[in-house]
């Protein structure tokens, strides 16, 4: 115990050794050590007082602590919360700038070359319907024209194909 | 870790309602603070009667400190405010504000002034433990006694020790824990820091 005690006067003890030593430094002994390596310390330094150890005003001042009411304050907010919640704010400004500035791209500009890009897949899709037809024979597309889907949208299962025949020439009279 | 921040862990477990913590805190800063307060209050018996309503005052005012001087510094204030009070209650004049300016708190260094003020059993007591610590230092190996210097007059971290000393960290804690214990073997008995006994 008093190597530990050694230490933490040096500072050298991990925080959770730190609690340990705390809490066994309750003990009248361990105090009594915590007491004299302070003495040999101070007296090293030449800031110790003349009056030695102090041992009797230490003892009076244990028992007017004693008397106080124990103090519980409430644990002061670190500085270290600040760096996590200022990147929680810039990551939510980002997040917000990517959705407005996705959402007006989509809405208001097309790049030029994805116009191309688009004229030519239309071109492609519309070569690629037509080039059957050119294989079929024309009494068959004539035959369901009617079903095709320009004549769809434009009403023609309303309509009926009628046949017009010209008149026949007229006999010459007798 | 720091002195400061000893301190301050010791502060904070203070403020979570261990008294013993606190007392951690007077036991190191009460010789500091009696040299001071010796510079303003001249009798040692009104001394120790300052010094106890500082360490008070302290503890009452703990869970306004918020970690943003040292320790010492503000204890130091309390101290200087309570001795100043205690002069004028008494009808003596207080010092001005610029000869106990805070920049002394970390420095305070004025043995010959204090000499004045001790009594003469008070100082009987500070010599034989002087010479006590001086004999035990004179009487360690070499290598314990350069490593508890380099530390307690000196300053310096394990870390620079261990380079300085050309050794492992792990050797300097053991030389500066046998030293402190060499030293204290010897003191312990003018202390009076029985293990049946309050201190």
């Amino acid at each position: 115990m008093n190597e530990k005690i050694s230490h933490l006067m040096d500072g050298e003890l991990d925080a959770a050794e730190f609690e340990q030593c705390c809490a066994r430094l309750g003990a009248a002994d361990a105090r009594a050590t915590w007491l004299c390596y302070h003495v040999i310390g101070d007296h090293l330094r030449g800031t110790g007082s003349d009056s030695g150890g102090g041992t009797a005003f230490l003892a009076r001042l244990h028992t007017a602590l004693a008397a106080e009411p124990t103090v519980l304050a409430p644990a002061p907010q670190r500085p270290a919360t600040r760096p996590a919640t200022f990147a929680w704010a810039v990551a939510a400004t980002l997040a917000a700038v990517t959705v407005v500035g996705w959402t007006a791209l989509s809405i208001v500009d097309v790049p030029p070359n994805g116009i191309a890009k688009a004229r030519e897949a239309a071109t492609v899709r519309a070569a690629a319907v037509r080039a059957p037809t050119g294989d079929l024979p024309n009494e068959y597309l004539l035959a369901h024209q009617e079903y095709s889907p320009l004549a769809l949208q434009s009403g023609g299962p309303y309509l009926r194909s009628a046949a017009a025949t010209a008149p026949a020439p007229a006999e010459p009279r007798p | 870790m720091g002195d400061r921040e000893i301190d301050q862990q010791l502060v904070e477990r203070a403020q979570r309602g261990d008294k013993h913590a606190f007392e951690l805190l007077v036991v190191k800063y009460q010789r500091k603070l009696a040299r001071l307060l010796s510079r303003l209050v001249r009798d040692p018996a009104e001394v120790e009667d300052v010094a106890q309503e500082a360490f008070i005052k302290a503890y009452r005012a703990l869970p306004s400190f918020r970690g943003d001087s040292a320790f010492y510094t503000w204890l130091y204030r309390i101290a200087i405010n309570t001795a100043k009070n205690y002069l004028v209650a008494m009808g003596r004049r207080a010092p001005t504000s610029t000869s106990f300016d805070h920049e002394d708190a970390e420095g305070f260094d004025d043995a010959e002034q204090l000499r004045d003020s001790a009594t003469p059993e008070d100082e009987l007591i500070g010599k034989q433990i002087a010479a006590t610590v001086n004999k035990a230092m004179d009487a360690l190996p070499e290598d314990l006694r350069t490593a508890i210097t380099l530390r307690e007059i000196e300053g310096l971290s394990y870390d620079e020790i261990a380079t300085v000393m050309n050794c492992p960290i792990g050797t300097v804690r053991s030389r500066i824990f046998r030293a402190r214990e060499a030293i204290a073997a010897e003191l312990r008995p003018q202390l009076g820091t029985d293990a049946n006994r309050r201190w």
